[in-house]
């Protein structure tokens, strides 16, 4: 008995080491707000605990983060900050910047990028940040949001697109032949 | 091979993102072999994915608060998972082997979003009963389940998908993968295994492995590039450096570090929270308790039930209040009995608590809805940071100015976690609060003042060369019969979440109560806010108490939270006309769990508003009700600057002490904007510091400043503040202030008064309806004792005290232990009419006991 409660605890652990900042930098971008953004993490992660571990443990990381996605648009609705639960409705909220800090650290270069990326849609910026902030897949980000995977795969492949146009339109540097 | 490909295929993405399959790729190979045109734009396209990949890698990204942590890990502890119940269980698998089977045939990841589903069916289930159940099971009836199917899928699925789509080879995909399976995650070199050394364990969660992140320094953290990633590794030894600095780092002014603690210390420090198990009564009533409220939709609503519910589970919540409070004492002592148990036979416990918690098992079984509801700690439950006072130097900054503070909700809370069986998070200990949640017997004013003060010297108990001082006040006693008529507006949360039973139900019981006790010629309105506010009970006169009591059982929970408009009507409700009594008591009460969603309007305007109301002459009472999502700190801020107070209520004994008890305190104010200033006579005072009040601490020159808010004094009411002294010839240095380097030792001022007085207090207050402070003063000396011969109500405010600093682990706690305030606490404890002293012995035995596991 208490051995199984030592490993949940560990499991606990483990899983708020791997994922307590990521998920806290996604609901961020989902509800501008650090606080919420905690609020909402911690509840991702007081759900994980009443989880059984054997429901959750192959697909923690999606798990995780669908969950998290699911609180903080909750969050939003309850402040009537969305209506509903749409996209595009999302989209409109979800274009919070990061900290001020944040940016000054920032390389020149990758500014670029990340400023560029705050333009686009925010439902594309979700999925571009799922999946090259947060390693997920395409079958992983599909998990957490729902969308299909070939949907992902467009609004990804679109998205890159419109970034490498930007940077080439803005730099004049020559991404493609 | 058909058409040639277009370079706006999405595939190529997907191509260069690792994102195909088998047959996939080597289509696209194929076509890449044939086309320059598809080769570049794969190559432009993996290009940009490297830069927003390291772009977006090398964002920061903000760490929940070590206090959050700890709420979860205590959670942890104290939740098991869901029990499932035949039924449920089956009608989980049921989903889960229709998705398995689906996702076999059609080969798409719905089955990991039917799962999750499930999970959130799981939750729902918890919540709807059986009717959901039904539901759920009808319509997975087509597919032939198999239990024992069900119970493989898991693993067979996993690598059927690894094989179905190729993951890319990403470090985050990877981990993940890791993660698979048995749970353990051998890709963590770095983690410490050493389930001991909880300091080892926080510096290792600091690592941040994913991204190359420079996680935020603190302390004896290092930077160290190890194959191309940043890890952080922890250099010395985790007792060379307290887990202060971690912990709450946050909260901590870094040059208030003080002198370094004892060893013993720094083994305390760093169990405290971390691994605090819960006692078994938080065991008890965890047991299985089911997430239910706060499935879909549901954020924030149903955070509730620590305070009865969390003790409770299911016992007593339907009885009438008045039995539940004795109960609660009742439940307290045994506490403290299984607690002893639990330290003298470590081993047997677990089966105890297991065979307990079936019986409490099958007891929330009969009542299901009363009990799901009920979570402890470990909500969103917010607070403010707050850093011990410092000692000052009396030489340096003789004076020392504060704000009375009548508050008492830190007490409440502190006795909800711990009846709980966890300790408090520091942030949540406010020891003034907690010093005034008692009553002392000190003598009322005699003549025009409205308040007397007592101060009352002895040796400091944690310390015992430095001296405690006491500064107690008491404001006028105003019986009920003769007090001014009452006009007040009840502001009350009636959003989803205060369905509780300890919440408006409990809060309703107690309204009752008042309104029974009010005279005729007060007044009573009810405004409720949801998502929108709405006038519940014009304001009535107490002759027609019968409209009044059936408003108040009209009022019910449903919807969200949206305060400010809320406010803005009571207030207005106050002030009308024909209401607003002049030099009579006008006051609007807001009752919430502490979600105070405002709307439009952020904290600061909210406490703008408020701030402006409190000019109108109208008074302000917050009543915090329920756990999890209780925001403390929104409510203390809206408390202080609508000249009000502010009361955390755990339980019906609570809500009869706030509301009627002390009715005549809480409701009439007999001074307002008290603020105290202490001047201190270097020639005797060396250094001293003010224990508690933190947040009430103002600068020298608000003192004289009547536009600074500050606390106000109920018409009985006591209030007591302490300050630690070290007086002059103490040896050793001053604790947590280096020695001076240009100054040896640092001189006595000159021009020094001849004085043997030890400071002058100085009072300033303005009457309850008046614009100007008058200013009250007393000079005084050191004429106590040793601490056995100062009086019970000292002893008892030092023991207060003691166990505050205990909880919030300051750093000035000096030799205190939990046994030494039991001890003084016991010789304080004095006559102890409603039994508030002894139930606070009997948190003390219960920290003991939580903090010795």
């Amino acid at each position: 008995m208490a051995e199984v409660e030592d490993a949940r605890t560990a499991w606990v652990e483990r899983a708020l080491e791997r994922y307590e900042r990521p998920l806290v930098a996604y609901a961020l971008r989902l509800t501008g707000n650090l606080e919420q953004a905690r609020d909402v993490v911690q509840d991702t992660f007081l759900r994980l605990c009443a989880s059984e571990r054997e429901r959750v443990d192959d697909h923690l990381g999606p798990w995780l983060f669908h969950v998290c996605r699911n609180r903080a648009l909750d969050v939003l609705r309850k402040e009537h900050r969305m209506d509903s639960l749409t996209d595009a409705q999302a989209a409109v909220v979800a274009s919070a910047r990061p900290a001020p800090s944040a940016i000054a650290e920032r390389r020149e270069a990758t500014d670029h990028v990340l400023g560029i990326l705050d333009e686009l849609p925010a439902n594309q910026q979700e999925v571009i940040r799922l999946k090259f902030q947060h390693g997920m897949s395409y079958k992983e980000i599909s998990e957490i949001t729902g969308h299909s995977v070939s949907n992902v795969g467009y609004l990804i492949h679109t998205g890159i697109k419109a970034i490498r146009r930007q940077i080439q339109s803005t730099t004049g540097l020559p991404q493609e032949a | 091979m058909s058409t040639p490909i277009q370079p706006d295929d999405p595939r190529l993405t997907a191509y260069a993102l690792g994102e195909l399959d088998e047959a996939g790729r080597a289509e696209i190979e194929a076509q890449l072999a044939a086309s320059d045109e598809a080769r570049r734009e794969v190559g432009a396209i993996t290009e940009a994915a490297h830069l927003l990949e390291s772009a977006l890698q090398a964002e920061s990204s903000p760490e929940l608060s070590a206090s959050r942590r700890d709420a979860i890990r205590a959670h942890v502890q104290t939740r098991r998972p869901a029990r499932l119940t035949f039924l449920r269980r089956a009608a989980v698998w049921l989903v889960l082997v229709g998705a398995a089977i689906a996702a076999l045939a059609i080969v798409t990841p719905n089955l990991m979003r039917s799962r999750m589903a499930a999970d959130e069916a799981d939750l729902l289930l918890a919540e709807r009963s059986s009717r959901a159940l039904s539901i759920v099971r009808s319509k997975d009836m087509s597919v032939p389940g198999q239990a024992g199917a069900g119970d493989t899928h898991g693993g067979v699925l996993s690598r059927t998908e690894a094989e179905i789509y190729q993951a890319a080879p990403s470090k985050a995909d990877r981990s993940s993968l890791d993660i698979n399976g048995d749970g353990v995650d051998e890709e963590i070199p770095y983690y410490s295994n050493d389930a001991g050394q909880a300091a080892n364990q926080s510096y290792a969660r600091m690592t941040n492995r994913m991204r190359g992140e420079n996680a935020p320094t603190k302390g004896n953290l290092q930077n160290v590039a190890v194959g191309g990633e940043i890890r952080i590794i922890r250099h010395d030894n985790p007792e060379e450096r307290p887990a202060l600095t971690w912990g709450m780092g946050l909260s901590r002014d870094e040059e208030a570090a003080l002198e370094p603690l004892p060893k013993e210390a720094v083994e305390q420090l760093s169990s405290i929270g971390y691994f605090a198990e819960p006692s078994s009564t938080s065991e008890l009533s965890a047991g299985g308790d089911l997430d239910a409220r706060r499935t879909a939709g549901g954020y924030g609503a149903g955070m509730g039930g620590g305070g009865v519910g969390g003790y409770g589970g299911g016992m007593g919540l339907n009885r009438s209040g008045e039995r539940w409070g004795e109960d609660h004492r009742t439940m307290l002592a045994a506490d403290g009995v299984v607690e002893k148990r639990a330290l003298e036979e470590r081993q047997e416990r677990v089966p105890l608590l297991s065979s307990l918690d079936g019986e409490l098992l099958a007891r929330r079984d009969a009542v299901p809805m009363e009990t799901a509801s009920h979570r402890e700690a470990g909500g969103v439950e917010t607070y403010e940071l707050i850093a011990d006072n410092p000692f000052l130097l009396a030489a340096q900054q003789p004076l020392s100015t504060f704000s009375i503070d009548v508050d008492t909700a830190s007490y409440a809370n502190v006795r909800r976690f711990l009846t709980q069986g966890s300790l408090p998070p520091k942030e949540a200990v406010r020891i003034e609060e907690m010093i005034n949640y008692f009553d002392y017997d000190y003598p009322a004013p005699e003549g025009a003042d409205p308040f007397a003060a007592h101060i009352e010297f002895a040796a400091c108990p944690w310390r015992p060369e430095h001296r405690l001082v006491r500064i107690g006040l008491k404001g006028r006693e105003i019986p009920n019969d003769d007090r001014p008529a009452c006009n007040l507006v009840f502001l009350l949360d009636v959003s989803g979440s205060m369905k509780d039973p300890n919440k408006l139900p409990l809060l309703k019981q107690a309204m009752r109560l008042l309104v029974q006790t009010l005279g005729k010629a007060d007044r009573v309105a009810l405004v409720t806010f949801a998502n929108e506010a709405r006038v519940a009970l014009s304001s009535t006169t107490c002759d027609e108490k019968q409209i009044i009591l059936a408003a108040i059982d009209s009022v019910n929970a449903d919807g969200g939270t949206n305060g400010g408009a809320g406010i803005e009507l009571a207030y207005d409700l106050a002030g009308e006309k024909g209401h607003f009594v002049p030099g009579g008591v006008n006051r609007v009460i807001l009752a919430t769990d502490g979600d105070f969603n405002v709307g439009t309007q952020s904290r600061p305007e909210l406490v703008k508003l408020i701030e402006d109301r409190a000019k109108s002459g109208v008074f302000f009472t917050a009543l915090g009700f329920g756990a999890g999502n209780l925001k403390d700190a929104n409510l203390e801020a809206l408390a202080d600057k609508g000249n009000g107070n502010y009361a955390y209520i755990d339980g019906f004994n609570e809500a009869r002490k706030v509301l009627v008890e002390e009715m005549t305190g809480t409701v009439i104010a007999i001074a307002k904007d008290v603020k105290a200033q202490v001047e201190f006579n270097p020639g005797v005072v060396s250094a001293y510091r003010l224990i508690g009040y933190e947040n009430r601490v103002l600068a020298a020159r608000d003192f004289n400043d009547d536009r600074k808010d500050a606390g106000e004094i109920g018409a009985g009411h006591t209030v007591t503040a302490l300050y630690e002294i070290v007086p002059v010839g103490v040896g050793g240095t001053v604790p947590g202030v280096d020695k001076l380097r240009y100054q040896t030792p640092p001189p006595a001022p000159e021009n020094l008064v001849e004085s043997a007085e030890m400071f002058t207090l100085k009072l300033r207050y303005k009457a309850p309806d008046g614009d100007t402070s008058k200013l009250i003063e007393f000079p005084v000396r050191d004429t106590g004792g040793a601490i056995e011969e100062a009086s019970s109500d000292f002893r008892f405010a030092a023991a207060v005290a003691e166990f505050g600093m205990l909880l919030r682990d300051s750093d000035a706690k000096g030799n205190a232990t939990y046994d030494s305030v039991l001890e003084l606490a016991t010789a304080g404890k004095g006559p102890d009419p409603q039994g508030y002293r002894a139930e606070f012995l009997n948190l003390v035995a219960a920290a003991k006991a939580i903090k010795a596991r």
